[in-house]
Formats: C-alpha cells, sequence, structure tokens
C-alpha cells in the first residue's frame, strides 16, 4: 500500500470510529456474559447460531494477507492461480469427513480446545502434548503474519513516517486486539468478525466493479495477456504445464487437508450451537470460495495485463498500485479505497484475534493445566488465560517489530501447510476408526512433521523451489505418516489381541 | 455428514477434471472474457459447491 495518496484528516476519523466501534462490541461482549468460566470465555457459552458462525468463519478463513498475498501470487504467475478456487473449496469438503462428528464429541463432553479431543479419544498424554505444540508453533507464526501485515499496511498509510508507523501500527492495533479479546473472549471475537466479514464482502465487491469501470472488461486484460505469452513466451494466461498441473494437485490436498486443521477453525466447530446450525454455516461457505477467489484472481490479473514489471517483493505491493488508480478517480473512487482498507484492517485483525484466543486456550488447557495445574479453578484458569494472551502478544509484537526488515511474509507463512497436514490422520482417522491407537499416531505424526521439515530445509538435490517435483514437503511426508499410523496400529491392536487370548487361555488352564 | 462411499468418486472425478491437464496447451479460446480453461475450471468449482451444498441439505434429515 506503499503507493496510496495521503489520507486526509476525515479518512483517518473514520478509521478511528471504526477501531474504537471494536473496542464498544467488546464491552457489549462482556455484559453479554453468562459466567465466569473458560467454556463461556473461549466458546461463548451455548454457541452460536448459523449466521454468525459463517461471519466468524468468513472472516477468519480470509485473511487481508490473503488478499495481498493472493493477488500477488497472481501477478506472479497469471490465471494459474486459480487454483485458489479450488484450495479454498477442499477445505470446506474435508470439512464433511469430520465436522459434525467432532461437534457432536464437543458438545457431549465439553471439548475447549483440540487437545481436548485428542485426550479424550487417544488418552495418551504425549499425542496431545505434541499436537498441541504443531498447533501452538502455526498459531504463532500466523499471528507474527498478521501483525506484521498490520505494520506495512499501517506503513504504507503513513508513507512519510516509514518504520516509526510501521511500529505503532503493530503496537496499536494489536493492543485493541487484546482489549476486547480480553473483555469478550469468543463472543467479542465472533461479533467484530461479524461485523469485519460484512466490510470485507461490501469492500471487495465494489472494488470489482471499480476496477473494471477504470480498466474495461476483463476480456480486454486477458487478451492483453495472450498476446504477451505469444511474444515474450510467458505463461500467464496459457493452460498450466504438467509442473504446474502436479502443484495444482499438491495445493488442493495440502491445503485442503492442512487449513481444515487451524485450532480457531476447530474451536468454532466446537462453538456452533448445534448441528443444524453447523452444517447451514458450512453450507454457505462452500459457495463463498467463487465471488472471493475469482475477486482477488481478476484483481491480479487487471495489475499484470496494465502495470507490468514488478518482480519479487515488489509484486506483493501490487495490491496498492491499483489501490492507488481507484483511490484517484473520483471522490467515490477514494471513499471506496477507505472503505477497503478498512476491510483489510478488518481481515487482518479479525484473522488475527481469532488465532490468539485459541492460542491462549490452548497455552492454557493443554500445557498449562493438562501439563501443571490440574486443580486449578474456572476462574483461576480464565485469569491465567486472559494473561497469556497479553504475554504472547507482547512477545509476538516485539517480534513484529524486531523482524520488520528481516522477515517476508511469504517465509513466514510458507511450513503452516507442511506442519498442519500431518494432524489430519490424527483427528480424521480418529474420528472414523475405532482401532486408531495412540502411540501409533504419536510415532507417525513424528515422522511425517521430521520428513517435512528435511525436506523443507535439508537442501536435499531433488527438492526444487521447496518443492518434491511439485508436490509441497508436507505432501510428501503425510504418506509416510499415514502408513505408519495404520500398520502400527494394526500391529498394536494385532498384539493386544494375542496379548488376550494368552491370558484367557492362562486363566482357563489354572 | 460424509457417509457415502460413492460421493468420495464423485469428488475425485470433480478433482481430476479442475486440473486443466486434458486442454491443448496451445488452446487460444477465451470465454466470457477468460480463458476456456479457467471458465471450466471455475465450472467445475461450482459444481463442487453444490455437490457439497447437496450432501449438507442431505443431512439435515438425519439430525
Amino acid at each position: 500500500m506503499n503507493n496510496l495518496a495521503p489520507l486526509g484528516t476525515g479518512s483517518w476519523l473514520f478509521i478511528g470510529c471504526y477501531l474504537c466501534s471494536l473496542l464498544l462490541i467488546g464491552w457489549l461482549a462482556k455484559k453479554a456474559r453468562t459466567e465466569n468460566s473458560m467454556q463461556d470465555f473461549y466458546l461463548a457459552g451455548s454457541g452460536f447460531g448459523p449466521v454468525m458462525l459463517f461471519m466468524t468463519l468468513f472472516a477468519t478463513q480470509y485473511s487481508g494477507n490473503t488478499f495481498f498475498a493472493f493477488t500477488g501470487a497472481t501477478y506472479r504467475i497469471g490465471y494459474s492461480w486459480i487454483v485458489c478456487l479450488h484450495f479454498m473449496t477442499a477445505i470446506i469438503i474435508v470439512y464433511l469427513l469430520f465436522a459434525e462428528r467432532l461437534h457432536i464429541l464437543a458438545k457431549q463432553r465439553n471439548y475447549l480446545t483440540p487437545g481436548d479431543f485428542i485426550q479424550d479419544r487417544y488418552q495418551n498424554k504425549a499425542l496431545t502434548v505434541i499436537v498441541a505444540i504443531v498447533m501452538i508453533a502455526v498459531l504463532c507464526n500466523f499471528l507474527l503474519a498478521q501483525l506484521m501485515a498490520m505494520g506495512r499496511a499501517m506503513e504504507g498509510l503513513n508513507p512519510d513516517d516509514g518504520p516509526a508507523a510501521y511500529n505503532m501500527g503493530v503496537v496499536v492495533l494489536a493492543l485493541i486486539m487484546v482489549v476486547y479479546g480480553t473483555l469478550g473472549g469468543m463472543r467479542a471475537v465472533v461479533w467484530t468478525d461479524a461485523l469485519q466479514g460484512a466490510i470485507l464482502i461490501v469492500g471487495f465487491a465494489l472494488l470489482v466493479v471499480s476496477l473494471l469501470d477504470l480498466f474495461g472488461p476483463i476480456g480486454k486484460a486477458t487478451q492483453i495477456l495472450m498476446e504477451r505469452d505469444r511474444v515474450s513466451g510467458t505463461r500467464f494466461a496459457s493452460v498450466p504445464n504438467a509442473a504446474q498441473c502436479r502443484e495444482w494437485l499438491s495445493y488442493v490436498i495440502g491445503v485442503g487437508f492442512a487449513f481444515a486443521f487451524y485450532p480457531q477453525a476447530i474451536q468454532r466447530i466446537y462453538a456452533a450451537r448445534n448441528t443444524v446450525a453447523l452444517k447451514r454455516s458450512l453450507l454457505v461457505m462452500s459457495f463463498m470460495p467463487l465471488p472471493t477467489m475469482i475477486i482477488v484472481v481478476m484483481t491480479g490479473v487487471i495489475a499484470l495485463a496494465y502495470f507490468p514489471g514488478l518482480e519479487g517483493a515488489s509484486a506483493d505491493q501490487i495490491f496498492g498500485n491499483l489501490l492507488r488508480e481507484v483511490q484517484m478517480s473520483s471522490i467515490f473512487g477514494y471513499g471506496l479505497v477507505l472503505v477497503i482498507l478498512s476491510a483489510v484492517l478488518a481481515a487482518m485483525m479479525s484473522t488475527a484475534d481469532s488465532a490468539l484466543l485459541s492460542l491462549s486456550s490452548m497455552l492454557t488447557k493443554d500445557v498449562f493445566a493438562r501439563c501443571f495445574f490440574g486443580l486449578a479453578s474456572e476462574e483461576q484458569l480464565t485469569l491465567v488465560g486472559k494473561i497469556f494472551s497479553w504475554t504472547m502478544l507482547l512477545l509476538l509484537v516485539l517480534l513484529a517489530i524486531v523482524l520488520r526488515e528481516e522477515a517476508s511474509l511469504v517465509k513466514l507463512l510458507d511450513r503452516k501447510l507442511d506442519l498442519l497436514i500431518q494432524i489430519a490422520p490424527v483427528f480424521i482417522l480418529g474420528l472414523r476408526w475405532r482401532a486408531l491407537n495412540g502411540s501409533a499416531a504419536a510415532i507417525g505424526l513424528l515422522t511425517g512433521i521430521s520428513i517435512a521439515l528435511i525436506l523443507a530445509y535439508g537442501d536435499l538435490t531433488f527438492v526444487h523451489n521447496g518443492k518434491v517435483f511439485n508436490f509441497h514437503p508436507g505432501v510428501v511426508a503425510v504418506v509416510p505418516n499415514l502408513t505408519i499410523t495404520i500398520l502400527l496400529s494394526l500391529w498394536f491392536n494385532r498384539r493386544l489381541v494375542v496379548k488376550k487370548n494368552i491370558q484367557n487361555s492362562s486363566s482357563i488352564n489354572t | 455428514m460424509f457417509q457415502h462411499f460413492p460421493t468420495f468418486f464423485v469428488y475425485i472425478i470433480l478433482l481430476t477434471l479442475a486440473i486443466p491437464w486434458y486442454w491443448d496447451s496451445d488452446s487460444q479460446l477465451i470465454w466470457f472474457g477468460f480463458p476456456a480453461w479457467v471458465v471450466t475450471s471455475v465450472l467445475i468449482s461450482l459444481i463442487a459447491s453444490i455437490v457439497t451444498c447437496v450432501i449438507f441439505l442431505r443431512s439435515y434429515d438425519n439430525t
């Protein structure tokens, strides 16, 4: 957003009012609290109906960074990035495999964190802790990326202030987020998500109309790209080649099976009021990739056609170039960019606040309570959770400030898929196959994580651009993970049967 | 929700058709302003969303 024209006082007042409204929602959510328990704070008591659940799932799944990164990706590779439509749909299809069963169990047994299901199903503390550690690592990575994106957004709005604007952006937005999160917990996060989701939908629908009005029909941009492909041999509008097709397959499987297991998404499955509310919200969610991802790809294609030549990190700023064109076009365009900027901030904050709440609940329940202080009361644990929220956010804010020049957002986001997909068998098989053994799942999970990390960081000759024959390391590593989990489970169960038979025969003999 | 095994094959077929491996690499066809292979891929995604929606709607009866 570094290319935007400076905002006036009125615009800053608008953004200020929006941020204050989030604090007001946090206060209202605190008033709506029914009891001082972890269940009420982290899952909003009896849960949410289909509309609220849909809005929070939408705002959580589509982050501001998604719009920046995906527009940038389309700018780099052209129409081939339409694969994002398929992998976002794949996430909802993967929910079909486990969401309902997990929700029913969560309601019956009062689950709060993903670790609660793992412990209840497998009775294996090691597995629960491994899953919790993987999820906490992913959440920290995720939250850090969102904080840095917030800082860069504020830096873009105040290009003259540079680092000071970045630091101020990270600190102020994080502070607002943690205040409303601490006040109202999950209720505040979901209510603000509803507001933020609504702004997102309106902002981006208006953006595409405005872009088409400014640059003409999408067919014109497509023809420019096809001509460029013919002249310079690029593949921006061409049919993907074999390597790209393999990458598509990897993305659909990888993202589908990994991102369905974001802890914040699992907690939203727990927080549904009933199965009908859960199904209705997922039903609407199954159609959301179509408008959102098509808008993102169209935006990237228009940018690629009319602003060619940007490379590397500059390509990620292409969204700002387009916004500037819209901003300078008319008073309506200026107002529209203001709404879109609020939508981008909203998207970043709604994703970050959900991650922060999940992080705090997992640290409290899965690490603090399970490993150290199992006898603490609900009030004590809720207080500990709030302290964790502030402490973790403080640490990540400091890290975001220190890493301002060091880490790229893409690098930060890269390894989430590789780690999260390893957890998929533990949940999906665990809900569907009684014979699945906790120790076998733990060994399989550790193997999968090790292989994924070795492939990603091992500097191996057959790994190109972080991928093995265009497949993500996580997708490759989930195969041995699954094989070991299944084979060891069968072996452990066979040993158990043999042991029981020996015991039975010896008791008969005696 | 995912009770019927044949549903799994429907998704496999849709995934196979969504990836544009079967298109001629020199195709310059444009439909509705987009490359034809993109339109096909989007339509397959729409079908996948409809199938998912039908599964969710059918499973209401079971709750």
